[in-house]
């Protein structure tokens, strides 16, 4: 850990990131002003004293807003990952030990899934099932499902072929517990660099579908649908088209900085990125 | 070579019909029944039930993807509820502009992309390299679409230099035109450089290791050659894949770039069609670009081994 730690880049994105969680933790507890009650007295009013990053067109303060949205996109992001990486973790891990007639028609299927762009398929099942929290997990939990799947049944393929596995079955141990006592664990390093990844692209892709209208429905506050606020007042009101983008932006500086650590540290021979 | 060509061709059909299969019943998921969503909830009984038939709907689900599926491959793709367009012509019409501001963006990010990822890893773990992977990691954390906003607000508001919404076709007005590409092109070209150059650096370093790079300078040859002429080739085949692959998820991109700037593209016409409810179109652009996609990644596989002669096929 402290090795990991001492890497300037890991720091770095540890400290980014802590501003989020930090920003989440203030969302949940407490914020300076109703995030979402508005005043329309106080309509897009500068940063100020009172208001630190000036109110938006309902006269909403930024602040308060900004808190509660890295809350509602730390959550949705982390849904998503836990979503998609148990779906293909169990997906990939059956398809590559059994093989066969199983394994061809997940590969099919998830070779389709992987051909739309992650976002356009949010997109589609959020066009079926409407715009939700609950809804942006499921649509971009199953995005990402193929690239889970990938990755563990290509651990899979090449764990069965191994002496403990066979050593395993000679013991008497049947599939399920074979797979989760001594195949699942194997490929936790794989997993953890492309769930890093996969949170960056959940809090990018979340915050795109928002700002599209097709994410977290307002009066929520998210950082994307602040923007897309912040896109009707950008002559009137600059500083909403700022802030929220700052925010996704450094969050996902940290998040990009850790992943690349925690790769290097975990895969020594993709050491060089 | 023959034989080969033929099967990964042939491979991408399951992969197509599946497509098809995803976006047919993905419209079958809303709640409700489809036609009142069409017309309305006050629409009389007769009426619904006459729709109904006319769309084929009352037929089980299996008939009713053949149907769909026998008009897709003679290129109806149905018309649009909101404007009585077909859709097949309006999509393409509006893949054009897609399409410019793809291909523009990504040409721009690659010649600057290349040389700065083959510069960083010549000078892999010096001060160089720390400065651009640096820099490389923040384009690729900065959102698009906020970089779209502050374009718009610094060239359009507070330097009027350049127009922040519409779009003329370059045909009619090639001056025009491209002022209006410039914004959309920029805001894209950051990110994509991002992730060019990353790949670029670490295809390139691994390349550097080789012993015939090794030997190459042995030989006294100038560092110049050995990377252009000797490096350059190997490690920009795995690049060329990514890139193709990165072409597909640009048009996912493109979506948000199109709503920022208010451009008549691919993505703005879904994003329209979904807010309108719009199936015909929701279906027709989701399977246009998966379709595309799957097309650009054949052509990816199949024009490798022209770039890397190590890859017999």
């Amino acid at each position: 850990m402290t090795r990991f730690l001492s890497r300037p880049n890991a720091a770095l994105g540890l400290i980014f990131f802590s501003f989020m969680l930090l920003a989440a933790a203030w969302g949940l507890l407490a914020t300076p002003y109703d995030p979402l009650r508005p005043d329309v007295w106080a309509r897009l009013q500068a940063p100020s004293a009172l208001h630190w990053l000036g109110t938006d067109g309902f006269g909403r303060d930024v602040f308060s807003r900004l808190l509660v949205a890295a809350w509602v996109s730390a959550g949705v992001s982390m849904a998503t990952v836990a979503l998609s990486v148990t779906l293909g973790t169990a997906i990939g891990a059956v398809a590559g030990y059994l093989g066969g007639r199983v394994d061809d028609g997940v590969t099919v299927l998830m070779d389709a899934l992987m051909s739309f762009p992650a976002i356009l398929l949010a997109l589609g099942i959020l066009a079926a099932i409407g715009p939700s929290p609950g809804g942006v997990v499921l649509a971009l939990g199953l995005a990402y499902t193929p690239s889970v799947v990938r990755v563990v049944r290509g651990s899979v393929l090449s764990l069965k072929e191994r002496e403990f596995i066979d050593a395993a079955r000679v013991l008497g141990h049947g599939p399920l517990r074979t797979l989760l006592t001594h195949v699942i664990p194997n490929c936790l390093t794989p997993l953890t660099v492309l769930a890093t990844a996969m949170f960056g692209n959940a809090l990018l892709s979340e915050s795109a579908l928002s700002f599209l209208g097709a994410g977290v429905p307002p009066p929520a506050p998210t950082w994307g649908g602040m923007l897309a606020e912040g896109r009707q007042h950008v002559q009137a009101a600059p500083w909403l088209c700022i802030f929220p983008g700052l925010a996704i932006s450094m969050a996902l500086l940290g998040i990009n900085l850790l992943g690349d650590a925690l790769r290097d540290l975990l895969d020594p021979r993709m050491n060089k990125l | 070579m023959g034989a080969y060509l033929l099967r990964r061709c042939l491979m991408t059909l399951p992969t197509l019909l599946i497509v098809a299969v995803i976006v047919f019943l993905l419209m079958r998921l809303v709640p409700g029944d489809p036609v009142s969503v069409m017309v309305g909830d006050m629409a009389d009984p007769a009426t619904i039930a006459a729709i109904t038939r006319n769309l084929g709907l009352d037929q089980p689900l299996p008939v009713q993807f053949l149907h769909w599926l026998g008009n897709i491959l003679t290129g109806d793709f149905g018309t649009s509820i909101t404007t009585g367009e077909a859709v097949l012509p309006a999509m393409l019409h509006r893949l054009g502009v897609t399409a410019q501001i793809v291909l523009i963006s990504m040409t721009l990010a690659m010649l600057i992309a290349v040389p700065a990822g083959m510069l960083a890893a010549w000078r892999q773990n010096k001060g160089t390299d720390m400065v651009i992977t640096g820099l490389l990691v923040l384009f690729i954390s900065v959102p698009s679409f906020w970089v779209g906003l502050l374009l718009i607000l610094l060239f359009g508001v507070e330097l009027g230099w350049l127009p922040t919404v519409g779009y003329v076709a370059i045909t009619d007005d090639p001056l025009r035109g491209l002022l209006y590409l410039i914004l959309p092109c920029a805001s894209l070209v950051l990110v994509e450089m991002g992730v060019v150059a990353r790949m670029m650096r670490s295809g390139m370093i691994d390349v550097l290791r080789l012993d015939y790079i090794t030997h190459a300078r042995a030989k006294g040859l100038a560092e110049g050659p050995v990377l252009w002429r000797h490096a350059f080739p190997n490690a920009f085949a795995p690049t060329l894949t990514f890139i193709g692959l990165l072409l597909g998820s640009l048009l996912g991109g493109a979506v948000v770039i199109e709503t920022v700037f208010t451009l008549p593209g691919l993505g703005r016409f879904l994003v329209d069609a979904i807010e309108a409810r719009d199936y015909p179109v929701i279906q027709g652009c989701l399977l246009l670009v998966a379709m595309i996609r799957i097309l650009v990644n054949l052509a990816v596989d199949l024009a490798y081994p022209l770039l890397d002669p190590r890859v017999q096929l």
